[in-house]
């Protein structure tokens, strides 16, 4: 829980206004130096059209203390997010899309009269299965002739990563962990290879653009008034490469994991209806489904209506994850790249403007299906300490646990010299006790595996 | 279009403003040009179910 009328630390940049919290909910000022541009939004019909359109975030206008009340224009209530992502969990083709919106907000704003003022993806979330903008005061009146301020950030927080990725590799993606905002240009384009120099739109906006950047460094520019057309010409050119970028799908080990079940199709049937009945049975407001694969199990949870997050180490199978959700226009399900044993750390100033993964918890429940047996015998993680971190994650655990005799774990142990002795049922049954209270146990049908349902201990 | 300097301070974006400088013109151009032709094609296509409408009236 937040403290009481406190500034969101990730807010401090813009002077226009700040996000706060207030009695547990999230609030935004507008700042009086921003009124104009605020107001200007509002009665342009470009906040109705982009809010028609599910491209920025409805709010309504509060009457709420505010903690800076000499500088209050309005306070307003955004509809709130359920869970808040970052780019470094995001696959390709959720930065594309993210990247893609914000291209039709800046020509939909040029459109009435105002321009994007940053393009930055920390300002996108997904919200009902699409990405939105969050940030309401990103916008700013156009005055004739300005060139787009936010091009560079454009470039640098949603073009460079994609191209990177697209050119290289998918796992490029968490490199915003240590760039957080932008690529540095000139680095995506030491490491892009010779053939994108050939592409026109790669070889401007990364490139030459890299090149301008070294050569001008601090230098004085002449400035030069740009057209609207040209804005629009920008906006489209900027489209064209975007849509044209694809992820290169490589088969994973992970992405392929359901085709190599180790157990029967009975018990995989018997899992799917345990899991679906211990869901329907806690109606939980969130899940976290963690080592998600491509989200089977979460679509379980999801179509129970509840909201849940899909998280996975592979970034093939979030990308998979993803194209599912968007083919049958899935609004419950947020697949995201977390690797559980090194997951998202707080980043930014102070390392507070981006929550760590554990500060984004917990949860109500959390699943953890096939996943027990990779961090114990493929990370070395003892059961003690994965014990505590879901107690610290989750209220309510579904949890399945593979005995040694299974023939997964055997191949996982034959690849290790170290002792596995521990790894039994009683010491894992003993060590989640600690922790949980076990309120269910199944076996799953022709097979050894075992379902727990859990409760934590308070 | 008037040209101008900017005095004092110039933050290590300058290059990316220049390179905005430099394809404001062929952009715009292009932007002009796809324009025109959308609003030509859709004229084309208005003519054309003009006609056949006249056609079968």
């Amino acid at each position: 829980m937040k403290k009481k009328n406190s500034k969101h630390p990730a807010s401090y940049r813009d002077p226009c206004g700040f996000v706060f919290f207030h009695e547990g909910e999230l609030y935004r000022q507008v700042n009086l130096c921003y009124r104009e541009h605020y107001d200007y939004l509002i009665s342009s019909g470009l906040y109705k059209k982009l809010v028609k359109e599910d491209l920025l975030i409805p709010h309504e206008e509060v009457n709420v203390p505010s903690p800076e009340p000499s500088r209050v224009h309005r306070v307003i209530k955004p509809e709130r997010i359920p869970f808040t992502s970052y780019p470094y969990e995001w696959c390709f083709s959720q930065l594309k899309d993210a990247a893609l919106i914000t291209l039709k907000i800046q020509k939909t704003a040029l459109n009435h009269g105002m321009v994007l003022k940053d393009a930055t993806p920390y300002n996108i979330q997904f919200y009902k299965g699409k990405p939105v903008l969050i940030d309401t005061l990103s916008f700013e009146i156009y005055r004739d002739g300005e060139p787009w301020r936010a091009y560079r950030q454009f470039c640098q927080g949603f073009l460079a990563p994609l191209v990177l990725a697209a050119y290289t590799d998918l796992r490029t993606l968490s490199l915003f962990r240590i760039f957080h905002e932008e690529y540095p240009l000139d680095f995506v384009a030491s490491l892009l290879p010779s053939k994108t120099k050939f592409r026109p739109g790669i070889f401007t906006h990364i490139h030459l653009h890299a090149g301008l950047q070294t050569k001008m460094g601090m230098s004085q520019l002449p400035e030069r008034k740009i057209g609207k057309n040209a804005l629009y010409g920008l906006v489209e050119a900027l489209q064209g490469i975007v849509e044209g970028l694809k992820p290169k799908i490589k088969k994973s080990v992970w992405s392929s994991y359901y085709e190599q079940l180790s157990y029967t199709s009975g018990a995989f049937e018997d899992k799917k209806k345990v899991v679906e009945e211990w869901i329907k049975k806690l109606s939980p407001s969130t899940v976290w489904d963690l080592g998600a694969n491509v989200g089977i199990f979460s679509r379980i949870s999801a179509s129970c209506g509840v909201f849940t997050v899909s998280f996975d180490m592979d970034p093939v199978c979030v990308e998979l994850n993803y194209t599912e959700c968007k083919k049958k226009e899935e609004v419950n399900i947020l697949p995201l790249v977390m690797d559980l044993t090194n997951p998202s750390p707080g980043i930014g100033w102070e390392n507070k403007e981006r929550e760590s993964f554990m500060e984004r918890g917990p949860c109500n429940t959390a699943l953890a299906l096939a996943l027990v047996h990779h961090l114990a015998i493929g990370c070395n993680v003892p059961f003690g300490k994965m014990a505590q971190f879901f107690s610290r994650i989750c209220k309510n655990l579904i949890i399945e646990f593979i005995p040694p005799d299974d023939e997964r774990v055997k191949l996982l142990l034959s690849r290790k010299k170290e002792n596995f002795e521990w790894y039994s049922m009683e010491n894992f049954e003993r060590a989640f006790s600690a922790f949980f209270e076990i309120q269910e146990k199944r076996v799953l049908t022709g097979s050894s595996r075992v379902m727990y349902l859990m409760e934590g201990k308070t | 279009m008037g040209f101008f300097l900017i005095h004092g301070y110039i933050d290590p974006g300058s290059g990316s403003f220049l390179l905005q400088i430099l394809l404001a013109f062929i952009l715009g151009a292009l932007f002009t040009i796809k324009g025109a032709w959308r609003r030509l094609k859709e004229r084309i296509k208005k003519a054309f179910r003009k006609g056949n409408e006249e056609e079968k009236q």
